[in-house]
């Protein structure tokens, strides 16, 4: 068993404005998503993100607030899963509820660091 | 704006009556969320959730809905707590994780808020409560406490003790609660079916010490009694355990309460059931008590309860105490005494036979009973024999019987009544 990370990106961060009832829902099919996963004893842990935040650049010379990017490109949140490899991760990622916001999964294994 | 005008008597007033009616299905939820070993945060979160309501209500008057907001309330405290401790803490196995992330922690908390769900979460908590680990008085003193909303004061009143002995009760309660993990599970198969028997024994126990606290004070009786109601109404709502014995306890519990407020006349004194103003009975309660009696009446098992509610129903039926069917109660009990020959259960039974053949053959019955030395010290043994030694004529007999039923009557009005018997049998 491999731990990866899931990291989402979307245009609309987890701090825009909807209505009550699409907040709800959007709730619901994370819950409903990251539930299934738990069930398989697979959820390890993972949190939103706020759409605000500061980019360190130029040795923490230079910082920029967000907007930090193109609204596409923006990290709205990350999840821990245990699976056994790259396809199981893979199928676990391809009911993400960060698709109705028309977003991406970016799934990558946790390294090692052996030395 | 509703209720602007609200004066602190009027909030504080709202809020004993919703603590009562809702604070046990909100620990109850609490405690399914935190997890049973966090069962005092839960205890605690209500009750500041409480207090805060005072602090509002006051302020901006109480809301159309106190229960919804309390409901409300106790939600976002849920959250509060949660996210303050779910670093350090481990909340319920089953969600632990989804309370760890805030992609499913309000979501997962609504879904356990969900009505069906809180009321499962009741009857999941009351078996706990009555888990065997946890000795009788702790079962007692936990359900009053979790699930009836009552304060420590309260529970020490219902109970002529001192708040200390209630507050070590339930301290060893929890600790029991801690120690044995005892989950919010519902047992299933042989193991509910015992687990059921426990949880209506407590209920049993429960009212027979509320039916026989006579103290005056804002909590009564009848509130204790309507708790148990309550409680085994849960029972009989929920599939697994809405079994005959379950409804037979109901209507017991109904018949009983139902002629609760005849038992002391307008000076606040005990009557005998012979004069009681029976026209005081509350009819629906009876008719309750009919309904789950005919429930009860399947399967091949004849339970204590169903024996029991049988000869509360002969006496709610007549209409005057000359329509007392004896012969039906002294049937009743003698299959009664076969099944918990109880020395309580029989001397219950003697009176009965007192009601047929007469005081000296329910003397000579209260004789022969085994074990009788063990109600040496029940104030009533001794004012029922009182009462049989002056009605056969032997009055100094009596009169040592009855100073010894003064002596251990516990309350004022159970006291009074002696005295008033005193002086009427031995003019």
């Amino acid at each position: 068993m491999k731990e990866y990370l899931l990291v989402f990106r979307s245009g609309t961060s987890h701090d825009a404005v909807r209505t009550p009832e699409q907040m709800a829902k959007n709730m619901e099919s994370w819950k409903n998503w990251i539930g299934s996963i738990a069930q398989e004893g697979k959820f390890i842990g993972g949190q939103p993100l706020m759409g605000e935040g500061r980019v360190l650049s130029q040795k923490g010379a230079h910082i920029t607030d967000a907007p930090f990017a193109e609204g596409k490109e923006v990290v709205n949140g990350y999840l821990l899963i245990n699976a056994a490899d790259y396809d199981e991760a893979v199928r676990f990622s391809k009911a993400c509820p960060i698709f109705d916001d028309n977003g991406t999964v970016e799934v990558r294994e946790i390294a090692k660091m052996d030395m | 704006m509703p209720g602007a005008t609200d004066t602190k008597q009027d909030v504080l007033q709202v809020i004993a009556d919703i603590t009562r009616a809702e604070s046990g299905k909100l620990v109850s939820v609490l405690t399914r969320i935190f997890g049973p070993h966090n069962l005092t945060m839960a205890e605690d979160a209500v009750q500041d959730v409480l207090l805060k309501a005072i602090e509002h209500w006051q302020v901006q008057g109480i809301p159309e809905h106190p229960a919804a907001w309390l409901y409300r309330a106790t939600r976002n405290r849920a959250i509060d707590v949660v996210r303050k401790n779910r670093r350090q803490q481990t909340f319920a196995t089953d969600i632990n994780l989804l309370l760890d992330s805030e992609y499913t922690t309000a979501v997962t908390l609504d879904d356990c808020f969900k009505e069906n769900e809180i009321r499962d979460d009741m009857l999941r908590m009351m078996f706990a409560c009555c888990h065997p680990a946890i000795s009788r008085e702790g079962q007692i003193a936990l359900v009053l406490k979790t699930l009836s909303g009552l304060s420590v004061a309260q529970i020490a009143r219902a109970f002529i003790t001192k708040p200390d002995a209630i507050e070590k009760r339930l301290y060893r309660a929890r600790m029991a609660f801690r120690e044995n993990n005892i989950s919010l599970e519902m047992p299933s198969g042989n193991a509910l079916q015992e687990r059921l028997d426990n949880v209506l024994e407590t209920i049993y126990l429960l009212f027979n010490e509320a039916h026989s606290a006579s103290y005056h004070d804002s909590l009564t009786r009848e509130d204790l009694a309507h708790d148990c109601i309550r409680l085994n109404g849960l029972l009989t709502e929920h599939e697994a355990t809405n079994l005959p014995r379950t409804n037979a306890l109901l209507a017991l519990l109904c018949f009983h309460t139902a002629r609760l407020s005849s038992r002391v006349d307008a000076h606040g004194d005990l009557q005998l059931i012979s004069k009681q103003d029976r026209s005081l009975w509350d009819r629906e309660l009876i008719e309750k008590g009919v309904w789950h009696l005919n429930r009860s009446a399947t399967g091949d098992v004849i339970s204590q309860y169903h024996l029991e509610a049988a000869i509360a129903y002969e006496h709610c039926k007549a209409g005057k105490y000359e329509d007392t069917d004896w012969k039906m109660i002294l049937s009743y009990y003698d299959l009664l005494a076969k099944l918990a020959p109880s020395p309580v259960v029989l001397l219950n039974r003697a009176i009965a036979v007192k009601e047929l053949e007469g005081p000296q053959a329910a003397l000579d019955i209260i004789r022969n009973i085994p074990g009788i030395d063990y109600l040496q010290n029940y104030y009533l043994l001794h004012a029922i024999l009182g009462e049989l030694n002056a009605q056969t004529g032997k009055k100094e007999k009596a009169a040592g019987h009855y100073e010894k039923a003064l002596k251990l009557a516990v309350s004022g009005a159970e006291r009074k009544f002696i005295q008033q018997r005193m002086e009427e049998v031995m003019k």
